[in-house]
């Protein structure tokens, strides 16, 4: 059977010699020509380890997936500097070559939208999440440099208070600082988009923003730094930032 | 302060920055690529299912919670999995990143 990593935009057959990652069990990494400078990324894969009945056993099992998942994205992160790639859902899998190409050639016109959108773009993804242990000791300090100058009961009652707006109110804040930040970096990435179903999934939640960013390769660098000057400004609110990326464009492909 | 407060959560135990890093990459891979219906039909449902497990262990919910109620023979599994994973996820990025 005919395993289907990606899609490859490139003006020739695209290198191979050096992916040797892939998913467990697979064939060489191969590419097919679709003509027009389109590539599919392809390997051969076995009946027993990738039929219809080994991927319903395996599904039932995370660390089988995490494998297959991490093996996969592997084959497709090779092609992040190709002119676009569009990495295809894990476990898309054909009988044979030409029914690859043939599905395809009938889907062309959707799949020729999706990379003039992302050509010479790479996706990041950005996690915000708010510490509520470095905004308390943020406080703590704050008031031990001034106990100095307050006498006991006043600086005690004051602390008390500080500590618990904390946990009240500093949370919303940071939801806004958070909700600034996006709305800068979206300034500078071709297009964004904010996964609320993830922050939102719990009431109190400390998640703030779990958002993906498509830019330009061009302008990565500047992207990045933008990333850290936020982070400097969010940290004393506590929050911390989590960049990944380069990812292929997973987030932009509708 | 309580001590039970200044303990990292469960959640945290679970989550670091690689093992966030790996769960997005099943993640991606499983909900966001592009879909081509292939000649092997596999089970939405299924696909769904494992998806919703790891969103679950992305989302505030599980990272954040304390006292949430949980499975932790279950738990103890994914944070072992993820974490072996991760090792191999995280050479690559941290390279790049």
């Amino acid at each position: 059977m005919t395993y289907l990593y990606c899609l490859v935009r490139a003006g020739r057959k695209p290198a191979l010699r050096l992916v040797r990652d892939g998913l467990p069990g697979a064939g060489p990494v191969r590419a097919l020509d679709a003509g027009g400078g389109l590539w599919l990324v392809v390997a051969d894969v076995d009946e027993r380890e990738y039929g219809e009945a080994a991927i319903a056993r395996g599904l039932g099992d995370l660390d089988w997936v995490s494998r297959r998942a991490v093996g996969h994205e592997a084959v497709v992160e090779r092609f992040l500097s190709a002119a676009a790639v569009l990495p295809m859902q894990l476990f898309t899998i054909f009988k044979t070559d030409e029914r690859a190409l043939e599905h395809v050639r009938a889907d062309r016109g959707r799949i020729e939208r999706i990379l003039e959108r992302t050509a010479g773009h790479v996706e990041w993804g950005l996690r915000l999440t708010w510490d509520e242990q470095a905004a308390r000791a943020a406080v703590e300090r704050a008031h031990e440099a001034r106990s100095a100058h307050e006498s006991g009961g006043v600086a005690y009652l004051a602390r008390k208070r500080d500590m618990l707006d904390v946990s009240r109110t500093k949370l919303a804040s940071a939801r806004a600082e958070a909700t600034r930040a996006f709305t800068d970096l979206s300034r500078r990435a071709r297009d964004a988009v904010r996964r609320t179903s993830t922050e939102q999934a719990a009431p109190g939640s400390r998640l703030l923003l779990d958002a993906a960013f498509l830019v330009p390769a061009k302008h990565v660098t500047a992207f990045k730094s933008a990333v850290r000057q936020a982070e400097k400004r969010l940290r004393p609110e506590g929050i911390s930032a989590l960049l990944t990326g380069p990812w292929p464009p997973y987030n932009f492909i509708r | 302060m309580s001590a039970a407060r200044s303990r990292p959560t469960d959640a945290e135990l679970v989550l670091g920055e690689d093992e966030a890093t790996l769960l997005d990459i099943v993640d991606n891979v499983l909900s966001k690529g592009v879909v081509l219906t292939g000649d092997l039909t596999i089970g939405l449902a299924q696909i769904d299912l494992v998806y919703a497990r790891v969103s679950l262990l992305l989302c505030a919910a599980d990272r954040v919670m304390p006292g949430e109620p949980s499975e932790p023979m279950e738990r103890q599994a994914v944070r072992h999995e993820v974490r072996v994973r991760a090792r191999r996820a995280r050479g690559r990025r941290a390279a790049r990143g």
